[in-house]
């Protein structure tokens, strides 16, 4: 095209517009038509029609959108900063120390307690062996009644205990010189 | 509010001061472009603004830790995509008496849908595209709808371009043969 032709032409289109840069993407734009149309050249049906949104929304709904978004973000932000100011005071060094501090006074509190319970509980025979009894030096100055006395409540103890107790007055009786005798040397 | 780049965008994102204003500029930018996206999929308009507003509600929590190692719109597709074949698979999880149950489902609520405009022919190429499975039924409508090329559909769906060229040829096949066919 010579200069006069290119003068030409613009003179013929003046008063018409055009978007900015329309030429410059024209190529790539054509070039893109052609690889869709390609693209389903062996889809007649397919390619006949015509491409486009069958789908429809209220105009509304775009401007409305944005601000629905931002109060549900709000909201959850709000849950959130209330689970963050608990982390906060949950993790803080102070906290942390006093709480491991109170968990480790609260552990040993609880054995002490379990410990004294057992002490104080174990003051009869149900809870000691017979071995226990037998090798008591106390114990051997009881008589056979006195030792009856001594027996705790069967409903208080168990079967196994009950069954160790009759065993051990059964022993005691069949051998009466054990209760005042020297049980030192008592075979069992 | 078009004008503003997506790097300006998060720019202002990541500025606590304008992180709301930065945000509504974002949900303005893209809430069109992912509304049709996800509609295409959940057809449903209903279903569509539950799981728009849920992508944009992840959108946000996950904005902040964005790496930009993708774009802001590959990884907002990304996040409606997943968050759409999520909806579809709790669909199909609550009604579990058929395996096309869904998409029968779904090409009932085109009948009655209020926000359907198309002609009878429109109607018929939307039932065709509900008998595709769900993700050739993503590329289908990315490639024939929106043109979109290639390469992005491959960030968006983490698919090679190889298969997503084949899987829309494979697409348009069964279309055009449920298009004869009916």
């Amino acid at each position: 095209m010579n200069e006069e032709q290119h003068n030409l032409g613009d003179k013929k289109n003046s008063g018409f517009g055009m978007p900015d840069g329309y030429f410059d993407s024209f190529d790539a734009r054509l070039m893109k038509k052609i690889e869709m149309q390609e693209e389903l050249s062996e889809f007649p049906t397919l390619s006949s029609i015509k491409k486009e949104n069958p789908f429809f929304v209220d105009a509304s709904y775009f401007e409305d959108l944005p601000s629905i978004i931002a109060d549900k973000i709000h909201a959850q932000k709000a849950g959130l900063n209330w689970l963050d100011k608990l982390k906060s005071i949950l993790f803080r060094p102070a906290f942390a120390l006093s709480f491991g501090i109170a968990l480790i006074v609260t552990v040993v509190f609880v054995y002490k307690s379990q410990s004294i319970v057992t002490e104080e509980v174990c003051n009869d025979l149900a809870c000691l062996s017979k071995e226990e009894i037998l090798n008591s030096k106390d114990f051997g100055a009881l008589t056979v009644e006195e030792l009856m006395n001594e027996m705790p409540d069967n409903s208080s103890v168990s079967d196994a205990d009950t069954v160790l107790d009759k065993e051990l007055i059964n022993d005691l009786i069949e051998n009466p010189e054990l209760i005042s005798g020297d049980v030192e040397n008592l075979e069992l | 509010m078009e004008h503003y780049s997506d790097e300006e965008l998060l720019k202002q994102f990541s500025l606590e001061q304008s992180r709301n204003y930065a945000y509504s500029l974002i949900v303005r930018k893209y809430q069109q472009k992912l509304y049709w996206h996800i509609r295409k999929i959940v057809i449903d308009h209903d279903d569509t603004d539950d799981v728009l507003q849920n992508t944009f509600i992840k959108a946000w929590k996950g904005l902040l830790g964005f790496k930009q190692e993708s774009q802001l719109y590959t990884w907002l597709y990304r996040i409606a995509t997943n968050e759409s074949l999520n909806f579809l698979r709790s669909k199909k999880r609550a009604n579990t008496t058929s395996i096309h149950a869904i998409e029968e489902q779904l090409s009932k609520s085109l009948e009655s849908d209020n926000y359907f405009k198309g002609d009878e022919i429109q109607m018929k190429l939307q039932k065709a595209i509900l008998t595709l499975p769900e993700k050739q039924r993503i590329v289908f409508n990315m490639r024939y709808y929106d043109e979109t090329p290639y390469e992005q559909m491959s960030e968006i769906l983490e698919t090679s371009v190889g298969a997503l060229k084949a899987s829309y040829h494979i697409a348009a096949k069964k279309v055009e043969e449920h298009l004869l066919g009916n």
